[in-house]
């Protein structure tokens, strides 16, 4: 019996840590922008707690006007504004990620630009979160939310903008890196595999439709970058951002060309 | 008949019937002498292996699913998996060299597929922030 209980405490421990194994692969797997994704939805979804709990403190305090109704409205007000500064961080994390999870090698657009505005936004924001949790007083609030909706309006929204040109921008880049890259690479397979003859009116064809697309997407890219370069520093408007995004998505529209075409060398190969 | 022909008659099968009695009797102390060996055998050596091989088999089917199940690693973006991907159905033998640039190919076509537009993926949320205690 005593060795049938050894065998038994062995197997269960080795069931123990396969488990653990598989549990460390499947969280290992989660990626820096999922997890920022998943905090944004999260503070999200507390955030419409929050206000539906502030609404009804404020009606509970506007129709019964009591202390007991006010210092209720009070903390209902505070946790909200907390929650509203949490939510803001959460999504300028959740930009950087998107900055972080693209390939800038190809770029000639500064990634530190991206980094120090989201710097700069998260610092504002603790500073401003600070401010709330110091508070005392329900009349405090509404003007610490004021500062907080003036600074979000003029400054995280336009800086918000320039990043979102320039991650357009980027990826477009990128993609057109790529393309350019693979191109080439098929090019040379389709000279040192195929027989001169039937085929090179199909590699002639394929050559001429793979610079239409260079050259279009190279056009809306190049727009791009000069809408880019008319904004200020940090910020853009929401216009500059629309007509960046425009270009941008032009660009990628004429990539997305490239699809068939690349499947048909494939199958002549 | 009279009545002594029957006598004797009666006898022999009264015979008979008691030598068969005997005779189905007999083998049953065989028989009960060989059930405790059985028993022993059964209910106190083979429940102790079937139980150990049961569990061996159960840990080594639950180590294989686990195994299959961490193969396939969750997609990066599953909202954007991409709903018209081809699918080459390659040659019976394909040169390495083809079937690195099939796979170039696939991630290039995957890569476009999960392009974003950033002003509509990322848009800022839509807080309230107008807080005001006055009716």
């Amino acid at each position: 019996m005593p060795t049938i209980r050894k065998i038994l405490i062995v197997l269960a421990v080795i069931l123990i840590f396969q488990f653990s194994i598989f549990n460390f692969q499947f969280s290992i797997a989660i990626t820096p922008l999922d997890q920022a994704q998943e905090d944004y939805t999260f503070q999200f979804t507390k955030y419409r707690e929050e206000q539906s709990k502030y609404i009804t403190a404020r009606s509970s305090y506007l129709t019964f006007n009591t202390a007991v109704s006010k210092s209720e409205a009070f903390l209902a007000t505070k946790d909200y504004l907390g929650q509203i500064d949490n939510l803001y961080t959460s999504y300028i994390l959740l930009v950087n990620e998107h900055a972080n999870s693209l390939n800038w090698t190809n770029s000639t657009l500064p990634k530190d630009l991206v980094s120090k505005i989201a710097g700069e936004q998260t610092s504002y924001l603790k500073d401003h979160q600070e401010k709330v949790s110091q508070s005392t007083t329900l009349e405090e609030l509404p003007v610490l939310a004021a500062e907080l909706k003036k600074y979000v309006d003029t400054n995280l929204a336009e800086k918000i903008n320039k990043t979102l040109a320039i991650l357009e921008i980027v990826e477009t880049e990128s993609a057109l890196s790529d393309f350019n890259e693979l191109t080439a690479i098929l090019d040379q397979a389709m000279t040192s595999k195929n027989q001169p003859g039937a085929s090179q009116s199909f590699y002639a064809n394929w050559t001429s439709e793979i610079s239409d697309i260079r050259t279009k997407a190279e056009a809306f890219k190049d727009q791009a970058k000069a809408q880019l370069a008319k904004t200020e520093e940090e910020t853009a408007s929401e216009r500059e951002l629309s007509s960046i995004s425009y270009s941008a998505q032009q660009a990628k529209k004429e990539l997305q060309r490239s699809k068939p075409l690349f499947e048909e060398v494939i199958k002549s190969l | 008949m009279n009545q002594d022909d029957i006598n004797p008659m009666e006898e022999e099968i009264a015979s008979e019937e008691v030598t068969n009695e005997e005779n189905q009797k007999r083998p049953e102390p065989k028989s009960k002498a060989g059930i405790p060996k059985m028993r022993l055998h059964f209910t106190l050596t083979k429940p102790k292996i079937i139980t150990l091989v049961i569990l061996f088999m159960i840990i080594l089917a639950t180590y294989f699913a686990l195994l299959l199940l961490s193969a396939n690693k969750p997609e990066e973006n599953l909202s954007s998996i991409p709903t018209n991907t081809t699918t080459y159905s390659p040659k019976p033998l394909v040169d390495p060299e083809t079937a690195a640039l099939i796979n170039k190919v696939e991630t290039y076509n995957k890569k476009l597929d999960t392009l974003n537009n950033y002003p509509k993926k990322l848009a800022p949320p839509s807080v309230q922030l107008d807080i005001s205690f006055e009716k």
